[in-house]
């Protein structure tokens, strides 16, 4: 995603990518019967826990309890009934080498006490390796943290038996299921926000993990102010686009593309309008004008139609598969390419 | 219910329809609208009032006046009834009603709104045909100098075209062969239909207040119940957008969040409040284009609210930036790609394009000077800071929006058009010339100012008069200076930016909407007892692989099984599955057709297949 050496902030969206994935994780939210939430940028203000209370914080910064917060400022959960809810948007906070911005995407469920539903969501994730064929690279790590109360306990035997039930009664959902998992004792990064389930999926050789979930019932209901369950993970999009440009490229198709020039500047306009009728007639095709310039544009390598317009009206054709094709007037070469493109489809 | 007595502000022309009714010929040949016009020429002569234009249509007449007084216009009304049905029924051997209901009129905006009328009516009187004289037809033929008529009296805003004849109708033929918007179409309708004034929001306002009635015209039916998903809708303009930028060859760049260079650590004030500044300055930081290139972006933008203490306000903006084109055959091919993406929406019928052209940034200054020595009596008196302030962007003056300027001041005022070079000028007509070969409706305002210093050459917003709190839906144009400014060398520049929330207000015209999508499923899954959940999941997980595109819930709570009921049909649940026995005995019923079945895990897809179909 990024070019070389330019600084993590900025980043030119390689071809379709970011749009693919963003499809696949709509697609499955959907067949999961999620719901979608648009989250503001901003936040109001900073909860007490947070240490850092200068200006700069007023933007989310990452992670699942930012998630869990900007949700219930947004939207104020029923009393009764499971409500499921993931959203994606913009993160942006203080990376030791400055502002590190970039889109995030996260789930929250509020309302289930079960641990079915941390099941539900290590399938939903699953699915979606498999949909972005990542299935075989994706391991499992599990960890049971317990209550907060336990978490400030540092004996061995600190979990109680309610904790250690519900981590039973998930793990055995997990073998149900037929998903492996590692117990990872050791994972105790989410102290403080997190009770009961941490799980954490890490691509193969890959330290750390690329998506973080689990329970934060205790966070939640702080939050809100009353009783409330609440469970849920993040993932950083765009270290996921990284990683599967890493391990496993998708091959997205694009669409043909054409691309128009004039012999003459004067002919620039014809161009453009000849350009608009054929954007009508070629939905989904990419046409492409090359415009009176200070430089000329760069010859165009991924073109499957080169058409040149002449000083008198009519048209030089060269095609990717074909090679220079002729000429041809100007009706007679929109019949052309959409017979082509009808053959296309057919194809 | 009473009938609404009739609003008739008579210090505002008015524009007059009468129809044939059931659509019935009012003109049968030329004979008779030579005696239409005879009646008109009588009346304006004997009658108190002045008529401005007038329109025959084979089976509409549309009349443009001013009167002095209500009954003046009811007497005119029953005159030209009891002279002009009386001679079309002898004539042709009929009897009875020849119009259709009582006539309809609107008061017209003078400064806004009149000469649009007039090209409005002027226009439709083409569609009569070849074989009648044109001058019966319409007062265009007189407009345009090419007959005289001396009953009508001309109104002040076309006489304010030019000084002298020759310039005038110059001026009125170029008006008239620019295209008409089909807003504007749909507005003098409804407003002639519901006896309104088309004029702007503004004067409506400010007239509501002087006469104490409704004069703006009301949305049709009955407030509505039922709302679009909004989220549905914003992530279509997404897709939408995103096809269509593509489709023209525009790659998309990610926009930084955080505007400006320095590395204050007060993020609040330096974050991003204008895309196509985050656009410039991502390039300018990582010289990462060749030009010519182009660019989109979408994402939120930050504003702060000044009157509010400074309170950051969120917006989002799709827009797209041409590099290294310094012709004008880009800001064509922009707006095309707008009107293509307005039409994806189906917003077209709420929307105008507006259009301007600033020229060069010295023909700019040199404007802006004219202006201010114009405005030099409003100028004066201001405290310092006021007129520097003024004085940097007099062009607010012509809105009519500060109090205290003289509306004689503001139609005296310089027009942009005539401070230009030939140059410029010509540049403009070849882009207007090129839209309305096209089929682009736009218009032409010499008053349009972008309210950043950004602009040179042609500017233009696209526009929806149905939304009061931010009826612009997108802005853009050409701004080589700022450009080159920002990434140091020198780069012709044209953009423009749709901004999302205008445009999801007016698909939906309403703006207490939750940004929470609505809960949508297809399959329900309810557990009998706690020890099923695992089964819902497995059973679950097995439907979604057999039927990829529906939505399968998992409902994991037990007891109150009516309300858990209720919560599915709520979502749209088709079937509800009950799971119990560790899933070996499931439950199936098919809410359409209140069908309850029983089935095993085995039998379970083949089940649901049937349902289905």
């Amino acid at each position: 995603m990024t070019l070389g050496g330019m600084p993590q902030d900025i980043v030119v969206e390689t071809d379709n990518l970011k749009h693919w994935v963003e499809a696949r994780l709509r697609g499955v939210m959907h067949r999961y019967g999620y719901q979608e939430i648009r989250l503001p940028a901003l936040e109001a203000s900073t909860p007490a826990h947070e240490s850092a209370g200068t200006a700069w914080d007023r933007l989310r910064p990452d992670g699942l309890p930012s998630g869990v917060r900007a949700v219930l400022a947004a939207h104020t959960p029923a009393r009764r009934g499971i409500e499921r809810i993931w959203f994606l948007r913009p993160v942006l906070w203080h990376g030791p080498q400055g502002p590190r911005q970039t889109v995030e995407f996260g789930v929250v469920v509020f309302n289930a006490p079960d641990p079915a539903i941390e099941a539900e969501l290590v399938l939903l994730i699953r699915e979606l390796w498999r949909a972005l064929g990542l299935a075989q690279k994706a391991e499992l790590t599990v960890n049971n943290l317990g209550s907060w109360r336990e978490q400030a306990q540092d004996a061995a035997g600190r979990l109680g038996l309610h904790s250690r039930r519900h981590f039973a009664e998930f793990t055995r959902m997990l073998d149900a299921l037929g998903q492996c998992w590692l117990l990872d004792a050791d994972d105790v990064a989410g102290r403080g926000y997190f009770n009961h389930t941490v799980f954490d999926w890490r691509l193969a050789s890959d330290a750390t993990g690329v998506c973080n979930g689990g329970r934060c019932d205790e966070l939640a209901s702080r939050l809100l102010g009353r009783p409330l369950h609440a469970a849920g993970l993040a993932i950083d999009v765009e270290r996921l686009t990284d990683l599967l440009c890493r391990y496993q490229p998708p091959a997205t198709q694009s669409p043909p593309c054409v691309v128009l020039r004039a012999e003459s500047r004067e002919q620039a306009t014809d161009l453009v309008l000849f350009g608009h009728t054929l954007r009508a007639r070629l939905q989904g095709w990419r046409i492409r004008t090359q415009l009176s310039s200070a430089a000329p544009e760069t010859a165009a390598e991924d073109a499957d139609w080169r058409l040149v317009l002449r000083r008198d009206g009519r048209w030089t054709v060269w095609s990717r598969a074909e090679g220079a094709v002729g000429e041809q007037s100007t009706d007679a070469l929109i019949d052309w390419l959409s017979g082509a493109q009808a053959a296309g489809r057919e194809r | 219910m009473p009938r609404k007595e009739r609003l008739l502000v008579t210090e505002l022309p008015q524009l007059l329809a009468l129809r044939g009714n059931n659509g019935e010929l009012l003109f049968r040949d030329e004979d008779d609208y030579r005696t239409f016009v005879g009646l008109l020429r009588q009346a304006a002569i004997d009658m108190p009032l002045r008529l401005h234009a007038f329109s025959l249509l084979p089976s509409q007449i549309y009349l443009l006046l001013t009167v002095t007084d209500k009954t003046v216009l009811a007497r005119f009304i029953q005159y030209l009834g009891r002279q002009y049905v009386a001679y079309f029924n002898r004539r042709h051997g009929r009897s009875g009603v020849l119009w259709e209901g009582r006539y309809r009129n609107a008061g017209v905006e003078p400064a806004s709104y009149f000469l649009l009328c007039q090209k409005y009516i002027e226009l439709r009187a083409l569609e009569a045909g070849d074989d009648v004289d044109p001058s019966l037809l319409s007062s265009g033929p007189a407009h345009l100098g090419q007959c005289r008529q001396d009953f009508l009296t001309p109104h002040a805003t076309y006489q304010n075209l030019a000084a002298e004849d020759a310039g005038r109708q110059q001026r009125y033929r170029q008006f008239l062969s620019a295209a008409l918007g089909a807003t504007l179409v749909h507005r003098v309708e409804s407003c002639l239909r519901q006896n309104v004034v088309l004029g702007n929001l503004n004067y409506c306002l400010e007239l509501e207040q002087r006469l104490r009635v409704p004069v703006r015209p009301r949305p049709s039916g009955r407030p509505r119940k039922h709302y679009p998903d909004r989220l549905d809708y914003w992530n279509r303009l997404d897709a939408e957008a995103r096809q269509v930028l593509l489709s023209e060859g525009y790659r998309e760049i990610r926009l930084p969040l955080l505007d400006g260079d320095d590395e204050a650590d007060d993020w609040a004030a330096r974050l991003l409040s204008d895309g196509t500044m985050g656009c410039l300055r991502a390039i300018a930081a990582q010289h990462l284009t060749e030009m010519p290139a182009r660019l989109w972006y979408q994402g939120p933008v930050f504003r702060n609210h000044h009157l509010d203490g400074g309170q950051l306000e969120q917006w989002h903006q799709i827009g797209a930036e041409a590099l290294g084109f310094d012709d004008v055959d880009i800001e064509l091919e922009q707006l095309l790609l707008e009107y293509a993406l307005l039409q994806r929406l189906k917003l077209l019928p709420q929307v105008e394009l507006e259009i301007n052209t600033l020229g060069t940034p010295a023909e700019l200054a040199r404007y802006r000077q004219r202006l201010c020595q114009h405005f030099e009596t409003v100028l004066a008196p201001l405290d310092p800071v006021a007129r520097a302030s003024l004085a940097s962007a007099p062009e607010v003056l012509l809105g009519d929006r500060l109090p205290g300027v003289p509306r004689a001041l503001i139609d005296s005022a310089p027009d942009m058009l005539h401070s230009l070079s030939d140059a410029s000028l010509a540049r403009f007509e070849r882009l207007t010339a090129a839209l309305a070969r096209a089929g682009l409706p736009h218009t032409v305002r010499p008053d349009l100012f972008p309210h950043r210093p950004y602009y040179q050459h042609s500017f233009h917003e696209w526009s929806a008069p149905g939304l009061e709190d931010h009826p612009v839906l997108c802005r853009g144009g050409r701004y080589d200076e700022v450009a080159t400014r920002v990434i140091g060398k020198a780069t012709p520049a044209c953009g423009f930016a749709f901004m999302v929330e205008p445009l999801l207000q007016l698909a939906e015209k309403a703006r207490s909407q939750p940004v929470v999508s609505s809960a949508r499923q297809d399959i329900a899954i309810l557990q009998e007892s706690e020890g099923d959940a695992a089964a819902g999941l497995l059973v679950a997980s097995g439907l979604r692989d057999a039927f990829p595109l529906l939505a399968v819930v998992c409902d994991f709570g037990v007891g109150q099984r009516a309300w858990r009921l209720r919560h599915a049909l709520k979502g749209g649940a088709r079937i509800v599955l009950t799971v119990a026995d560790q899933g070996r005995r499931i439950e199936l019923w098919d809410v359409a057709a209140a069908h309850r079945q029983t089935c095993t895990r085995e039998g379970l897809v083949s089940a649901i297949r049937l349902m289905l179909s």
